[in-house]
Order: C-alpha cells, then sequence, then structure tokens
C-alpha cells in the first residue's frame, strides 16, 4: 500500500430518482466538475428502499442474497424502524475489504438506518451519524408515541382527545417540543436542508488518512418536504377510492424538484473542497443513489414495495481516478456492479465498471405496516383496506436487458409490467425468446413462476 | 493399503500392481453404493447451503453421472438444472449432438461458456495474436506470465487452456452469479486433483465447487452408467476413455472405454500429455 493508491469516495444521495438532476446536461454544458464523470445513465437500484440496497452496495450482492430485506411477515412501520436494523450479515462489506488492503475508512451518513450499531458500519474506522435538526428526533419520537396511540389521525382529533382524557400537562410538554423543533427547523431551513451542508464542514474539518474511503449518506431528497403527506397517503390510491389531491400532489413534485437543486449545491461544494485538498485527482469518486421516489405517477408515492422505474432506476456517476474526461454509457448495470469495481480499482486496477449484462430488482411484498395509517378508519373500512393491500402484498422482481425490462409477481408469474426503452409496450414474445431475460431470471431464482415457457 | 480400521484413505498402488502411486488416490475398496451415498449426501449439503447451483457438464462420463446424480437428488422437474458448458470451438459433433439430446429429455438448461473473442481471432495459420485480444483477454495472458506474441489454437498449451475453459468458464459463473458448481473430478483420475476436497472455496469469481464424485473410480462410473442406464457417448465405443477437443482426445484402445484395462493403464493417456503436465498451474487459475 502507498500514497498513491486511489482514494475512494462513495455518496448515496439518498432517494434521488434518474432524472431530477440532469447530470448529462451538466456534462455537456462542460460544468466544472461534472465533465470529468463518466454517467451511467441505466443503473438499476436491487431495491426499492433504502436497507436492503445499501446492503446491495456495501456487498454486491442482491437482496435474496444478503437476506436483509422486508418480508410478508417483516415490515417498517411508520415511526418504529428499530426492527430493521440490520445486526446480521453473512457477506463481507466493500469496507472491510478496503480496510485489509490498508485504507482507512470514514462514513459520515444522515440516514438513521445507515448507522453505527448496523452491520453497515462493519470496515469502518470512523463511522458518524447525525440527526439534522437535532430536535427534530425528539420530535418524532413524540409523534411515533402518538401515532402508536392514536393512529394517523388529524391534530385536531388528538387534542380533543387528550383534553378529553385531562392530559393537560402532556399537550403542553407535546406542544412545547413541537415549537421547540419548529423553531429550530425554521433556524436551519429544515426541511429544504437536511444537513447536507453540514456534512461539508464536517468533512472540512476532518484530516483524512491516505488512502482513505469515504462513504456519504445525503438524505435531502427523502421526504419530509414542506408539504406533508403521511403513510395512508402514500397507498389511498392503490387501496381505496380515494384520489390524492392534485393540488399537494403537484406542491410535493415541485418540492421534490428543488431538493435536487439543493444536491447540486452541495455536489460542488464538495467537490470543490477536494480539489482544494488536491484530492479531486486521484480518487475514485461514484455518485448514486439507493433508490429513487414515487410522486403518484402509477398511483404510489413514497418508496418501497413497488418497482416502478422512478423507484429503481437511479443515477450513477463515476469519476476514474485521474480520468478528466468521462463519457456517457448506456448499458444496463447495477449497484450491486460497484462493489467488484471498487475492489479491483483499490487493487490499483486501471478497470472501469464491467455492467452486468442483466440487472434485477427485488421487493417482497408491502414494505410498510399499515396498522397504524389505519387505526382511525371504521372496522369495516380497515378490513376492506386490509384486503385492498393484501392483495398488492407479494414479491416482486424486475429484470433490466437491453432495452427491456420485465416485472413478474413471482408467485403466479403475471406479468406486472413490460417496457421498452421504459415506455411501456404490447408484450412482444420473440424479443422477450430472443432477449434470453426468461433464462436469466430462471437461474437468477429457479422456484420463480416464469412465463411463456 | 488399509489401516487397523480396514480404511483406505491412501491405496500404494505400486504395491501390488505396476502404477505410478504418486498420483492415486482411489477408493477401489468402498463399494459403489456407499460411494453413490457420500455423492449425494454432498449434493443436499449443497443445495441446503447455495441458492444458485450449476452443474459443470462436458457430455463425458463423469460429468453425465454426477449430472444424474444431481437429477435423482432434486426427484422431480420443477427446479430446474442448469449445466455450463465449455465450448471451446473444439468439440466432435457427437459431443454436441450427446448434449442436446440429454439436455432435451432430462430438462436441463445448458448455459454456455465460449470465448468467443478468442475464436474469432484465430488467423489462416491457426494461430491466435495476443495483440488481437480485447483487454480482458490480453490482462489473463499477463496473469498467467505467458511471454509470446501469439499461440496456437488446440488445448495442449497451458495458455490455450485458460483462454478457451478457465476464462469463459469464470465469466459465466459470475455473469449468472452461480454460487455453487458441481464439477465431476474424481480423486484417480490426475495427480492435481487427487488432493481435491469435496467443497472446495474459490475467490475468482466468489463460489464454491463442489466435487460429489471424488471417491469414484473410472470402474465405477462405467458400474452406475450401466446400472442406471445412462446414455452413453457414441466415442467411448470407439476406444476413448477420456473425451475432450478434436485434437487433443485419441482412443488409447479398440476395445469400449469399459472393456479396457481400467486399473493398470492411465485413463487420461489418450489426452495430451502437455495438457496433463500442466494442470495443477491451470487449477491454481480456476481450472477444474
Amino acid at each position: 500500500m502507498t500514497l498513491n493508491e486511489p482514494n475512494i469516495i462513495l455518496i448515496v444521495i439518498d432517494t434521488l430518482r434518474d432524472g431530477i438532476i440532469n447530470f448529462q446536461q451538466l456534462k455537456y454544458d462542460n460544468v466544472p466538475f461534472f465533465k470529468d464523470f463518466t454517467i451511467y445513465e441505466n443503473c438499476i437500484a436491487t431495491a426499492p428502499w433504502t436497507i436492503p440496497s445499501h446492503a446491495s452496495i456495501f456487498t454486491g450482492k442482491y437482496p435474496s442474497e444478503h437476506g436483509i430485506h422486508e418480508d410478508r411477515g417483516h415490515k417498517v412501520s411508520s415511526f418504529n424502524l428499530n426492527d430493521f436494523f440490520p445486526t446480521k450479515l453473512e457477506y463481507g462489506t466493500i469496507f472491510q475489504k478496503l480496510k485489509k488492503k490498508g485504507y482507512t475508512n470514514y462514513g459520515i451518513s444522515r440516514n438513521i438506518s445507515i448507522r453505527p450499531g448496523t452491520v453497515f458500519e462493519r470496515g469502518f474506522d470512523v463511522f458518524q451519524y447525525f440527526d439534522f435538526p437535532f430536535s427534530q428526533h425528539q420530535y418524532s419520537v413524540v409523534l411515533s408515541k402518538i401515532s402508536e396511540e392514536f393512529g394517523e389521525v388529524s391534530k385536531r382529533e388528538i387534542i380533543s382527545k387528550m383534553l378529553k382524557g385531562g392530559r393537560i400537562q402532556e399537550l403542553v410538554n407535546l406542544y412545547t417540543t413541537k415549537r421547540r423543533a419548529e423553531r429550530l427547523a425554521d433556524r436551519f431551513n429544515f426541511p429544504i436542508e437536511k444537513g447536507a451542508s453540514y456534512l461539508v464542514e464536517t468533512i472540512k474539518n476532518t484530516s483524512l488518512l491516505k488512502p482513505f474511503s469515504l462513504f456519504l449518506n445525503v438524505m435531502e431528497m427523502h421526504e419530509p418536504y414542506s408539504t406533508r403527506f403521511d403513510l395512508y397517503d402514500e397507498y389511498k390510491e392503490l387501496i381505496s377510492n380515494e384520489k390524492m389531491n392534485i393540488k399537494k400532489v403537484h406542491n410535493i413534485r415541485k418540492e421534490y424538484s428543488r431538493q435536487g437543486e439543493q444536491v447540486k449545491n452541495f455536489l460542488i461544494a464538495f467537490f470543490t473542497h477536494l480539489k482544494e485538498m488536491n484530492e479531486w485527482t486521484n480518487s475514485l469518486i461514484i455518485v448514486t443513489s439507493d433508490h429513487g421516489q414515487s410522486l403518484w405517477e402509477n398511483g404510489f408515492g413514497g418508496h418501497g414495495t413497488f418497482l416502478y422505474n422512478e423507484l429503481v432506476k437511479v443515477p450513477l456517476l463515476i469519476k476514474y481516478p485521474r480520468s478528466e474526461f468521462g463519457r456517457m454509457d448506456n448499458k444496463v448495470c447495477s449497484s450491486v456492479d460497484l462493489f467488484a469495481l471498487i475492489d479491483s480499482i483499490s487493487s490499483g486496477d486501471t478497470a472501469e465498471l464491467i455492467p452486468s449484462e442483466v440487472s434485477f430488482s427485488e421487493s417482497f411484498g408491502v414494505l410498510h405496516n399499515m396498522s397504524s395509517a389505519l387505526n382511525n378508519k371504521s372496522s369495516a373500512e380497515r378490513e376492506r383496506l386490509q384486503k385492498s393491500l393484501e392483495s398488492i402484498d407479494f414479491r416482486r422482481i424486475s429484470a433490466f436487458k437491453g432495452n427491456i425490462k420485465l416485472t413478474l409477481n413471482t408467485h403466479t408469474g403475471e406479468v406486472l409490467e413490460y417496457l421498452e426503452n421504459s415506455k411501456p409496450a404490447e408484450i412482444n414474445f420473440k424479443r422477450i425468446k430472443e432477449s434470453g431475460i426468461i433464462d436469466d431470471i430462471e437461474i437468477f431464482d429457479n422456484k420463480i413462476a416464469v412465463p411463456f415457457r | 493399503m488399509l489401516n487397523r480400521y480396514g480404511r483406505n484413505y491412501y491405496i500404494d498402488l505400486s504395491y501390488d500392481r505396476n502404477v505410478d502411486l504418486k498420483i492415486k488416490r482411489a477408493e477401489s475398496i468402498l463399494g459403489l453404493n456407499a460411494k453413490i451415498k457420500i455423492a449425494n449426501a454432498v449434493i443436499e449439503d449443497a443445495f441446503e447451503k447455495f441458492k444458485r447451483p450449476v452443474v459443470v457438464w462436458s457430455a463425458g462420463k463423469d460429468s453425465t453421472v454426477m449430472l444424474h446424480l444431481v437429477r435423482n437428488y432434486l426427484g422431480d422437474d420443477t427446479q430446474k438444472i442448469y449445466a455450463l458448458f465449455i465450448d471451446h470451438g473444439m468439440h466432435y459433433p457427437e459431443t454436441l449432438k450427446m448434449l442436446n439430446e440429454v439436455a432435451e429429455s432430462w430438462n436441463v438448461k445448458v448455459v454456455t461458456a465460449k470465448n468467443h473473442d478468442v475464436i474469432n481471432n484465430i488467423n489462416e495459420n491457426g494461430d491466435i495474436e495476443i495483440s488481437k485480444l480485447n483487454a480482458e483477454n490480453r490482462k489473463e495472458v499477463a496473469i498467467l506470465g505467458y511471454s509470446g506474441d501469439k499461440f496456437r489454437y488446440g488445448l495442449d498449451t497451458e495458455v490455450a487452456n485458460h483462454l478457451l475453459k478457465t476464462v469463459p468458464m469464470k465469466n459465466e459463473i459470475l455473469k449468472n452469479r452461480f454460487d455453487c458448481a458441481f464439477v465431476g473430478v474424481r480423486w484417480d483420475e490426475n495427480s492435481a486433483r487427487s488432493t481435491e476436497l469435496f467443497m472446495h472455496p474459490r475467490e475468482d469469481p466468489p463460489h464454491v465447487r463442489v466435487h460429489p464424485i471424488l471417491t469414484f473410480t473410472e470402474g465405477d462410473i462405467w458400474k452406475y452408467i450401466f446400472k442406471f442406464k445412462l446414455p452413453i457417448h457414441p466415442l467411448y465405443y470407439q476406444g476413448y476413455r477420456s473425451i475432450d477437443g478434436v485434437n487433443d482426445s485419441k482412443p488409447t484402445d479398440t476395445r469400449p472405454a469399459w472393456e479396457q484395462d481400467l486399473v493398470t493403464t492411465e485413463e487420461r493417456a489418450g489426452r495430451s500429455q502437455d495438457k496433463e503436465g500442466i494442470m495443477e498451474k491451470l487449477r491454481e487459475l480456476g481450472y477444474m
């Protein structure tokens, strides 16, 4: 190991879907930094939410291989992620591998799921998680307790129920906590700013021992946005006859795009710092995301559960060490491919990313435990909504190959989505056969119900 | 030689037969049924441990026995068997015919591993110039430490074997994310294989080689084939005992393989002997 080994920088912009930041345009316009990146236009995340997808990036394994994922009986509650902090992982992470090669590994994460105390800390010399703004966490703990007790009901109903129960002191405490959180949020420009600028400052104040690896998780694209939507909103178009308020959806979409600007500014600030520190040239820099965000394009908002392109197509930009001009690459690739790339470049190889010919994305059913979100419904209504939820609670798999995307219900073999060039198309049996995508799916999971045999 | 418990881990064949003892580790006393049980136990354990297995299958006698054992273990056709066939471009037409026929009747899906870059670059003299190969192949040549600027298209050299067999095999394992490869090697075939393990983890790419029929001797293989009425490659009737490329394999006798002296003569005598000598190094680089 010498000081000439390239530094490895992996930036995960949490919840950034493809196309929100026009990296291609930034590259064509020769915007500083971005011209150096090779842009992979068809990168597929292995899962539509944080934990399985990060586990894939860290291990080079798909969720069905590393085993950290939701399931029919294992779901995420709206405010309680405790069950989902994975502590078991049978594969080594890329940071463990880098450690063995003599790298000093630093991780800074804003995502509560990717933090010290979970399997994701493995291999890091320094791994820091920070909540932002700091009072928000305290407030969300209180909200979580309220949610468990009352369900996701209106503020007015909560106040009324608490008053009727004579819980005046509790109500005052809640109000005080809320006001404190709001004042701090205003001060830090939350939720537009979710800590990215603090993250840059932290790095500026950190002396990095070379060769180093640096993992960053940036949460600017993740909800909350200024317009609030709750867990029930995410699923309501799919499980009930209710439609999302169009104005609300429009606002959320606008706010999501605006967050893209925040991310762009963060990247420029961070890259500027790297350049000033003379760490730009000799670094492998990867910018990607763990999953995208649905904004009711297919009746669903948020992330998890489904495998629509807005959820699993993610940006991937790679600046190779000592490379001054990147290119565009439209081959299908997967976030699992990053493991081998980091491994070979950290071994002094000049290799580029070797894209998988076929990429998969996996969902193991409805991600969320909706019981608290349905608490305020009548029992008949709750039963009806639960039934609707169960009808979408099954394992899905998407395979991407060439210009084809095929999404299947793995139990029935039903084709849920067939796309050519990212657009819905009539199922073309000849093209499917010629592509070999069915064989690929069968090899990937030989217990799957595969159509078109 | 047996120890006092009647076990024969290492049999010194030169004791009673004039055969090079160093290359033999034959379980010749253990009965076929016991060997089948051992093979089944290994297969069962592999299916419990691994998610995406593949059987490396050449349509030769050993790998066909192994494929049959795997098929028997699975019991029905609900789980498709994937077989990895290494196509170096020099197979006998009979091999390809048997491959297709057996694959169809046994419901086996064949994944072909072929180094198209090497095969597309054979010049009129039957040579391949290294400089014309793609970066990946050039890198593999460098790893091998080969310093020539070309090599002959055949299976008798280290470099050709590595590029035509090992490299495409490793690529297919990587591409298809196979986590376990069943390989039909046997202890008594070649000295380089005589110390092989039932399960042998490999790093490049990460997967585990599973060897269920290590204990089988050549005679056991034929006993198994006749016992279970397995299809037989036609060249075995013509005196071949080990089959690979058209220029690499020769009959060792005029009698069918199973009628030849399987004990005191060499099974792989009809194979290119240069290759036999480099087996150790090929295996280090990922060969079976």
